[in-house]
């Protein structure tokens, strides 16, 4: 149940209003009711054991987790019979929202980008912590003045050492697909830092392409695309690139994880050995010790981290701590298999009791038992989190952002408290429900309510000035239900706060190339209910948006079938019709299909599917 | 005999209520089931009075495996072709009636059944907005493989060929979140090629031959009721009423005495189905008999069976 704004959440906030919701966990603004600072509170949406522990393990990682480019936690709060974090506002985008917009990043300013999530994900490895679910929707970018700083978070699977408690089953596989490295998807207990070397390859990869590296033949990513499909090298998807660029993300990439490199630090030198300064960032220290999850004492390694470079300071805390050596607590394991497991049996969703009988059956009449046919989905994909729903259903209107003069000293990390939402070009939010004004709002205040204030900490630093109304009409199905499991981090895009952020035009280092299809890949099997009864839809898509496939309904013990035809935008509308008989318009993301369909005289009839 | 026809009619599984394959799609359902009879209802005499039951040879036992395709011919059209297999046998074969009907009579029978074909048009969609979906369908027997056994108690059908038109009406809807709920309910005619036109019994005159066997009427239903798509179950009935001689009318030399047989029964019982994501249905279900007339009065039927689709396109 959403909470109310105005309702008093652990006696000490009060909420301003809901800002996302996923199928897990809802992120409201809430106010502290004394001090007047503005939070984002992460609430879980039920008391479930496992999800609970889940969501504090992220806490108390990213709360011990105190570095410039990883996203803070600074307090658990609870709520009646749920649970929740409570984090900073962020001003800002994901990365997914900035190749949401551009596609592809400037080889410049991938780079600038890439060195401070490599700061993070060194500085998590440095205290045994392994993210395990690098990707864009997990990177935020904080805008400072005319930059823009990387903020690693979701820690939601992360791995600490071996001596927490490991709530990742043996023989699971978590991850995104397309991110997650084969052994993760194989084995996601049996991972080592190399997995996340492999995710921040894809990460990179995508930056500069716009495209993933290991791709189906259909176009599509699944979760079992990094083992079985060829792998696109990155001198091949794109010439103009350098060639050291390319045997640096090759590199990251390979299958197997023997081939990668063995730590951060190692392919940040590859990465980055054009620009020392962005090497020292990352190779610097990050002031972060292990975390007390009494994990095992740490070895030193013997490549140790450089000296910053003159005048380059990471942060001002790093000075003044012990420069602890980097954590290689996830060593690479002496041995390594050569070649991926077979692929773990797609769960299924129903009781195999019905295989003895079938078996039984079959003995006795040895009849004609034949299978035609493919399965258009042969395992599930792996459930989007919130940030990566947050892109896939809204297009934001983004502005570029240049990055800083490589001669400019980075800005020193300031604390920005300002307004928070999710806004949509669509008017297909994640959120739900009224906004203060009582229309159904993307989460950004409308005209007269009272902003957010910034609570600026240096001195320089401008007060934000109060931001416009907008509320964003949705012309579409109510609202896009993100799929469970999902988790939700609401970003504003400053440039939605107009008056506040100056941006600077992009500079130009390429010429732009023709955007690749960047809309949701409705490929694949999605089933739910189309006019209350169950139904089932089987897509594919070309790279053109056009749609081909078939409605299957369940009638009795009858499956009955149309063929449909039509188009998908690269906002998710889709069109589609059956000849005369059948209509079907609808949003899809990559994890639901909401819409209606006409058929003869059954007009308006809703249908609901999910991956 | 009843006992074959109940075979036939068993616990329908591809092809049930008056919706139809999309077209080009296919299911193949293999089944089998088993059926225990131990007492015969029968009118022993013109009073009605008279109606008595019988044990029968200690028991009769069924088995038999069935696998019956369906094939969407057209948007609405849908074949269905089946070919069942059968196994009857009495426990014992020195006990009434078997000594009453002769020798052989409860012999042991292994036979290809009744072999059946069906075309249903769906005439009304519910999923086009109407109230309910409605279909015609015509029905094909042919009984040429049980004619030889057809005067055995134990056989597995009367030798005829069977034509008939039938109508299925049904409807489906939403059940809580995510379930779903189908019931529907079919009646067939089937006239029956008799193997005489001339039947007498022994206490009728040459003035009142009568078909044998006469045409039948069939009356099934089921609903099902499904929490989710990966399950469903709910009541079924089955009954059958034909019009013919009663059993103290009954020629006992005649090879068609068990055909000429005036009967009715109604049997109710229940389905369970469970369904996986890619349609594969494994059904189970039971039907015992509850009201009966020159019929088996005890019988249960249990059945099993796989429904696999294929030929599903693919886009």
């Amino acid at each position: 149940m959403l909470l109310e704004v105005g309702e008093r959440v652990a006696g000490r906030f009060v909420v301003d209003h809901l800002v996302a919701e996923g199928g897990l966990s809802e992120v409201y603004q809430v106010r502290h009711i004394e001090l007047g600072s503005v939070h984002a509170l992460k609430l879980l949406r039920a008391d479930h054991p496992g999800i609970t522990k889940r969501l504090l393990m992220e806490g108390r990682i990213q709360a011990q987790l105190t570095h410039p480019n990883i996203a803070p936690v600074t307090d658990v709060v609870r709520h009646k019979d749920r649970v929740g974090l409570l984090m900073p506002l962020i001003l800002g985008k994901s990365m997914a929202e900035l190749l949401e917009r551009r596609v592809q990043i400037p080889v410049a300013e991938s780079l600038e980008l890439m060195a401070g999530v490599l700061c993070g994900v060194s500085a998590a490895h440095g205290a045994g912590v392994l993210h395990r679910d690098i990707k864009p929707g997990n990177v935020l970018l904080l805008v400072e003045g005319e930059a823009m700083r990387p903020l690693v978070t979701d820690f939601g699977i992360a791995k600490v050492a071996e001596s927490m408690g490991n709530a990742t089953r043996v023989g699971s596989a978590m991850g995104t697909p397309g991110y997650s490295a084969p052994e993760q998807v194989l084995d996601a207990a049996d991972v080592d830092v190399r997995a996340d070397i492999f995710s921040l390859g894809v990460v990179l990869y995508r930056m500069l392409t716009g495209r993933m590296p290991y791709v189906s033949p259909d176009g599509s990513v699944r979760i079992g695309s990094v083992v079985s499909e060829p792998y696109t090298p990155l001198g091949v998807a794109d010439a103009t690139l350098p060639d050291a660029l390319c045997e640096t993300v090759d590199k990251a990439l390979a299958r197997s994880a023997q081939d990668r490199f063995a730590d951060v630090h190692e392919m940040a030198k590859a990465l980055l050995k054009e620009r020392p300064k962005l090497l020292a960032r990352v190779l610097a220290p990050s002031g972060i010790g292990p975390i007390s999850f009494e994990l095992p004492t740490l070895d030193p390694v013997p490549d140790g981290p450089e000296s910053g470079a003159p005048g380059v300071t990471l942060m001002p805390e790093a000075a003044e701590q012990p420069a602890p050596t980097p954590n290689l607590a996830f060593a690479p394991a002496p041995t390594e298999p050569e070649s991926p497991a077979p692929l773990p049996a797609a769960e299924e969703k129903s009781p195999l009791i019905w295989l003895g009988a079938a078996a039984a059956v079959l003995l006795l009449g040895g009849g004609l038992w034949w299978w035609q046919g493919e399965d258009p989905v042969t395992e599930p994909l792996a459930e989007n989190t919130p940030e990566e729903q947050l892109v896939i259903d809204q297009a934001a209107a983004l502005k570029p952002i240049s990055p800083p003069s490589p001669e400019e000293p980075p800005a020193e990390p300031v604390e920005e408290e300002v307004l928070l939402g999710a806004p949509s070009e669509l008017g297909e939010p994640v959120v739900v429900g009224p906004g203060p004004s009582g229309v159904e709002s993307s989460g950004i205040k409308p005209a007269g309510e009272k902003p957010v204030e910034a609570v600026p900490e240096g001195p320089d630093q401008e007060v934000p000035e109060e931001p416009s109304a907008e509320t964003v009409a949705s012309d579409g199905p109510d609202v896009v239900e993100p799929e469970e499991g999902e988790d939700v981090v609401a970003v504003v895009d400053p440039a939605e706060a107009p008056g506040s952020i100056t941006e600077a035009p992009p500079v130009p280092e390429e010429p732009e190339q023709p955007p690749s299809w960047s809309g949701p890949d409705v490929s694949g099997a999605w089933s739910g209910t189309a006019g209350g009864r169950p139904a089932t839809m089987l897509l594919k898509m070309t790279p053109e948006g056009q749609v081909s496939g078939e409605l299957v309904f369940i009638l009795g013990a009858t499956r009955r079938s149309f063929p449909v035809r039509g188009s998908v935008d690269q906002q998710g509308r889709m069109k589609l019709s059956s000849g005369s008989d059948l209509s079907l318009s609808a949003q899809a993301s990559e994890a639901s299909i909401n819409g209606s369909y006409e058929q003869g005289r059954s007009k308006d009839q809703s249908i609901r599917l999910g991956r | 005999m009843m006992l074959a026809w109940m075979c036939v009619i068993g616990v329908a599984e591809a092809g049930g209520g008056p919706w139809v394959l999309g077209p080009g799609d296919q299911t193949i359902y293999v089944g089998m089931d088993v059926q225990r009879l131990t007492q015969l209802g029968i009118q022993a005499g013109p009073d009605p009075a008279d109606y008595t039951t019988i044990d029968v040879g200690e028991g009769l036992s069924s088995f038999g495996v069935k696998a019956i395709a369906n094939y969407g011919l057209l948007s609405r059209v849908e074949l269905e072709l089946e070919v069942p297999w059968y196994r009857v046998s009495a426990n014992r074969v020195d006990v009434e009636p078997c000594l009453a009907l002769g020798e052989g009579s409860c012999k042991t029978t292994q036979s290809i059944g009744l072999l059946r074909g069906q075309a249903k048009w769906l005439v009304l969609d519910e999923l086009q907005g109407m109230p309910l979906s409605v279909s015609l369908g015509g029905t094909m027997r042919y009984g040429g493989f049980t004619a030889p056994a057809r005067s055995r108690i134990t056989n597995v059908g009367e030798g005829t060929t069977d034509l008939g038109p039938s109508i299925h009406l049904g409807r489906t809807g939403g059940l809580g979140k995510g379930g779903y709920w189908s019931a529907y309910t079919e009646l067939y005619w089937l006239y029956r090629f008799p193997s005489t036109d001339s039947y007498q019994g022994s206490d009728l005159g040459p003035d009142a031959p009568v078909s044998a066997p006469m045409p039948e009427w069939v009356l099934n239903g089921e609903a099902l009721f499904s929490p989710d798509a990966s399950v469903a179950f709910g009541p079924s009935f089955s009954g059958l009423y034909r019009n013919g001689l009663d059993w103290y009318e009954l020629n006992l030399e005649d090879p068609d005495r068990l055909a000429a047989l005036g009967v009715y029964n109604m049997r109710v019982g229940g389905k369970l189905v469970i369904r996986n994501e890619r349609g594969v249905a494994f059904s189970t279900g039971f039907l015992r008999t509850v009201v009966s007339y020159n019929n088996p009065s005890d019988a249960w039927l249990v059945s099993a069976g796989l429904s696999v689709p294929t030929g599903l396109g693919r886009p």
